[in-house]
């Protein structure tokens, strides 16, 4: 450790027996903030699996929040690992809530929504999370639909490995109007310059409705447009990327 | 696939995988299958397919070929992954020191114990889970 | 656990408004939540919330905050808030909360955004 980190390191005990004592927001605040670098760094490590990086920083922010309003310096627990847990323990209830959905056949999708109702009733009725067993029984599923189903909800890590982009795969499958039409690599290929064909705030707004999955309403709150108008501009852009693709597609082939 | 948890007797799988495109999803599944037989809860096997996920591209670094090669060995309420990389003979160093910072904090936070060292002149490293909650 | 802590509602211009005061925290913050989800099930998609005399805000009353903002932009309504002490603010802001609830400074304000 070096001496930087040590010092730090006392600091933020000496921050948290402080707030302890005097519940001051200022002093909360400030720990929120010099851990905020955390929520970021973790927020960029599962940045790939689909969903968008900042509403993925929003969730580790106030995970990080969390973490300070929770941590007990006394338990002699790194106050770093217990806010890493509970980021990552946040980003995975983001996750299972929305950042799955796209890759997954429709048989997978459902059963993956019926475990999850699943796995909260009896996550209560046991007092424990259930087993693979537990759930499969209980799903009439078998095990392993049950672990195929929960691996799509983790969606996947791209990193260094592996860097297709999933945002393009979940509008390229709502372009080619059914699942599989537009999942190949080529069609991929022919959407990326079609989209960046379109206007900033058309780009924005097919990232929110398919990369995010969320309601038009919600975006016309968040672009600052009326939800008629988001129907239109949706619909306008979605027409122009078809054509655009069909047209490339065309020549492509010949 | 048997449904009893809880089993005591060791069990122990071995799996080779190039590195490449997303087959990094071999060693998550492999890891969710063994833990899903072990009767961890769900929510362990998500922690341990994170963690696996974490093991693996800490080794890889930024490196594009190459193989991994994870020993998987539950025994009792305890899962042990080891890893280790083994390059395609390019000499460019261990990529092994891609074990940043971070990747250490999140297996900190995800799994009971883990290491790494170089073993035959590879990087490896390994990590241990327990279950946390037993089935009754 | 604060005891000044209370709850209000009210409607203005038809707009339910439901203010708290006091510190929203891990103990308060449950009948926040519930009175906000009694308002979304009674089918008001748009409610004010009003944290004017809110003087301490953990990250439980963030997520109940965020929660029945989901709902309520789900059902096409917003849950705008009326913050204007600094010390309140300054997680929102942190957190680039900022950026996701409409704030405004008085309860008319808010009420006007959305009546």
């Amino acid at each position: 450790m070096t001496d930087e980190a040590r010092v730090q390191g006392e600091d933020t005990k000496a921050l948290f027996l402080e707030l302890a004592a005097t519940r001051d927001t200022g002093v909360r605040d400030r720990l929120v903030t010099a851990h905020l670098g955390l929520a970021h760094q973790l927020a960029r490590r599962y940045a790939n699996r689909g969903e968008p990086y900042e509403d993925l920083v929003q969730v580790a922010s106030l995970a990080i929040v969390k973490s300070v309003d929770r941590f007990d310096p006394e338990r002699g627990v790194e106050f770093t690992t217990f806010a890493t847990r509970t980021v990552i323990g946040e980003l995975k209830r983001h996750f299972r809530d929305k950042g799955w959905a796209v890759r997954a056949p429709r048989r997978v999708q459902e059963l993956y929504l019926e475990l999850g109702k699943v796995t909260e009733s009896l996550s209560q009725e046991l007092g424990r999370s259930p087993t693979v067993a537990e759930l499969a029984t209980a799903t009439g599923a078998s095990e392993e639909a049950v672990l195929e189903a929960l691996e799509a909800g983790q969606g996947y890590r791209t990193s260094s490995i592996d860097a297709t982009d999933r945002n393009e795969e979940t509008l390229a499958s709502h372009i080619g109007g059914d699942d599989a039409s537009m999942d190949t690599v080529e069609d991929r290929e022919l959407l990326a310059p079609a989209l960046a064909k379109l206007a900033p705030r058309e780009q924005r707004i097919l990232q929110l409705r398919f990369g995010q999955g969320l309601t038009q309403s919600e975006i016309a709150a968040r672009v600052g447009i009326s939800q008629m108008h988001v129907s239109r501009l949706l619909a306008a852009s979605l027409e122009r990327l078809r054509r655009s693709v069909t047209e490339a597609g065309a020549v492509e082939r010949r | 696939m048997s449904t009893a948890g809880g089993q005591t007797a060791t069990l122990a799988v071995d799996l080779s995988i190039p590195v490449q495109a997303d087959l990094v999803v071999l060693a998550r599944l492999t890891a969710a299958t063994v833990a899903g037989r072990a009767g961890f809860g769900v929510e362990d096997i998500e922690d341990l397919r994170l963690a696996v996920e974490e093991l693996c591209l800490s080794l890889v670094g930024g490196a594009k070929d190459g193989r991994l090669h994870l020993t998987y060995e539950c025994e009792g309420d305890a899962i042990t992954v080891a890893c280790r990389y083994e390059d395609a003979g390019t000499p460019a160093g261990p990529p092994g020191q891609g074990a940043d910072d971070l990747s250490l904090r999140i297996l900190d936070a995800l799994v009971d114990e883990h290491g790494r060292q170089i073993r035959d002149g590879h990087p490896s490293a390994w990590l241990c889970k327990r279950r946390s909650d037993q089935p009754a | 656990m604060d005891q000044s802590f209370q709850i209000a509602d009210e409607e203005v211009n038809g707009v339910p408004v439901v203010s708290a005061t006091g510190e929203i925290d891990v103990a308060t913050a449950p009948p926040l939540r519930d009175r906000l989800q009694a308002l979304a099930t009674s089918g008001k998609s748009t409610v004010v919330v009003n944290l004017l005399g809110v003087t301490f805000l953990d990250s439980t009353a963030l997520g109940v905050l965020v929660g029945a903002l989901k709902r309520c932009r789900e059902s096409g309504g917003d849950l705008p808030l009326v913050i204007t002490e600094p010390r309140i603010l300054k997680v929102f802001e942190i957190t680039g909360l900022t950026g996701v609830f409409p704030i405004y400074a008085s309860v008319d304000d808010a009420v006007r955004s959305v009546a």
